[in-house]
């Protein structure tokens, strides 16, 4: 059984970046430059990999599967940081920027906790 | 064998008021494949997020590896490699369907007890099926887990419907019985909601990150399409990549070519933006109602299409449930599935609660006309996902 304290240290994630990704993804709309679409894309999926990773952490049954993901988690984790740092740039463009910046801090945070 | 109808007629009488015996008999049939449906909509909806989780997969890869610039790609990929599902295992999948045959074996007793007496077949089904569930608990990825999403109450309510679906042939009467399971049914369904809701989020988050897959890639034809126009080759150093230079040596071609790229993605978005949930407010489950009676046991108003909370005291009925009853209205709105089924799981409960309490037929007939609704509303929506 998880803990009280990991499954809401996951659940608080997932309230982060669930609206972090739509608005990653409005952001592709705001710019023409295909290079900086293609950065926020690739982005994206990684949010969406780490949101699907969070999910099956939270669903999971299996102690092999729950290890597994916390693993993922934690690279992912490392590839959000330096992407993030990335697109910083392409970001400051954005009207969500702060935003976006805002859930990605907290993401990462609650990924640590887990 | 008069005194055993003569007893059966009291207790239905006692349930129902004044109705007689057939229509009370209907309406908990009703009640059993209104569970049925809920249970095999549950079940479908949970195994197309597998497929459009798969179908993302994919397309990332495939998108990967189109943006993979370096002259030999690091990112393979292996179009025929089966699908390992990384949000929904198939385990995940296995665990919600012994939460959902536990309901639909009791919401089976429930019916039997109505019709005069616990199914001895369906005993010795639940007693199968809970040495099953128990075994599995057992087992050792899970009695060694330390993280499981089976809490002890969902565990606890699991093992109680299957206790109750073994030992029915001591209830005599459908209220008691059904009262005895509320708390358990809310928790399972409690449970499978909140699962549902960001399963479904995250099929959004996937249709929306495959579109910007798309918008991107257009982004770059349309750049390709100018630097196969361009004459001198340094122009096109200065501004690409080793990829871009192919876009110049084969043209235009290759624009074209990627239409059939972006068609196939345009479906598998289709398919995915089914199961997701609307860019829209949530829809309204079902309308307020102008004459919510009481609980006759906790004197709380009655609420429509919202399941009582795991513990808290049981809902009624609600008159309102009527009108959602008569056809599944809630299909006209922009419903996602997810939400259609949790919808019909919190009608599941407040049926449930509904043969518990219920002081007029007028009651029961509504809250399961409602169940029935949602249900094959929540079945049809998942069927033609299929298609």
């Amino acid at each position: 059984m998880p803990t009280p304290v990991q499954l809401a240290t996951i659940q608080s994630a997932l309230a982060q970046i669930n609206p972090a990704i739509p608005a990653v993804q409005a952001a592709v709309g705001q710019t023409n430059d295909p290079n900086a679409k293609l950065q926020l894309t690739q982005f994206s999926i990684l949010l969406t990999n780490i949101q699907t990773a969070l999910t099956e952490a939270q669903i999971a049954t299996d102690n092999g599967v729950f290890a597994a993901d916390t693993n993922k988690l934690n690279a992912q984790a490392a590839l959000l940081k330096k992407q993030a740092a990335d697109i910083k740039a392409i970001l400051g463009a954005v009207d969500t920027a702060g935003k976006i910046a805002g859930y990605v801090t907290q993401v990462l945070a609650f990924i640590a906790k887990i | 064998m008069k005194r055993l109808q003569a007893g059966l007629a009291v207790i239905v009488i006692a349930l129902t008021g004044c109705a007689g015996l057939s229509q009370v008999q209907d309406t908990v049939a009703k009640f059993d494949q209104g569970a049925h449906a809920v249970s095999t909509s549950e079940v479908a909806f949970l195994r197309a997020a597998q497929t459009a989780d798969c179908n993302f997969q994919f397309y990332s890869q495939a998108f990967a590896f189109a943006s993979d610039e370096s002259p030999t790609p690091k990112t393979s990929l292996i179009t025929g490699a089966a699908c390992v599902p990384d949000e929904l295992t198939n385990a995940d999948i296995l665990v919600r369907q012994k939460l959902l045959s536990a309901v639909a074996l009791y919401a089976d007793q429930i019916q039997a007890v109505a019709f005069g007496g616990a199914d001895k077949t369906l005993a010795t089904n639940g007693q199968t099926a809970a040495n099953d569930f128990n075994s599995f608990l057992k087992s050792p990825e899970i009695s060694k887990a330390t993280h499981t999403t089976l809490s002890a109450d969902v565990e606890a309510a699991v093992v109680a419907l299957f206790g109750m679906v073994m030992d029915a042939k001591e209830l005599k009467d459908i209220k008691i019985a059904a009262s005895g399971q509320s708390t358990n049914l809310a928790s399972i369904v409690d449970l499978l909601k909140k699962e549902n809701t960001q399963v479904a989020t995250n099929m959004t988050a996937k249709a929306g990150t495959i579109s910007i897959m798309l918008d991107t890639s257009i982004a770059f034809i349309k750049r390709t399409g100018v630097l196969a126009e361009v004459k001198d080759p340094s122009q096109i150093l200065e501004l690409g990549t080793h990829k871009m230079i192919d876009h110049y040596r084969f043209g235009r071609e290759n624009d074209y070519r990627v239409l059939f790229d972006i068609v196939q993605a345009r479906q598998i978005i289709q398919a995915i933006d089914a199961v997701g949930q609307p860019a829209t407010a949530p829809a309204v489950l079902a309308p307020a109602a102008p004459e919510a009676p009481a609980s006759a046991s906790t004197g709380a108003p009655a609420a429509v299409g919202t399941a009582a909370a795991p513990g808290k005291a049981a809902i009624v009925c609600n008159s309102a449930t009527s009108k959602a009853g008569g056809g599944g209205s809630d299909s006209e709105s922009n419903d996602s599935i997810a939400q259609q089924i949790n919808g019909a799981l919190d009608a599941l409960v407040t049926a449930n609660n509904a043969i518990a309490n219920a002081s007029t037929t007028g009651c029961l007939v509504a809250a399961v006309s409602d169940l029935v609704a949602r249900a094959q509303a929540a079945q049809t929506m998942v069927a033609a996902l299929k298609k």
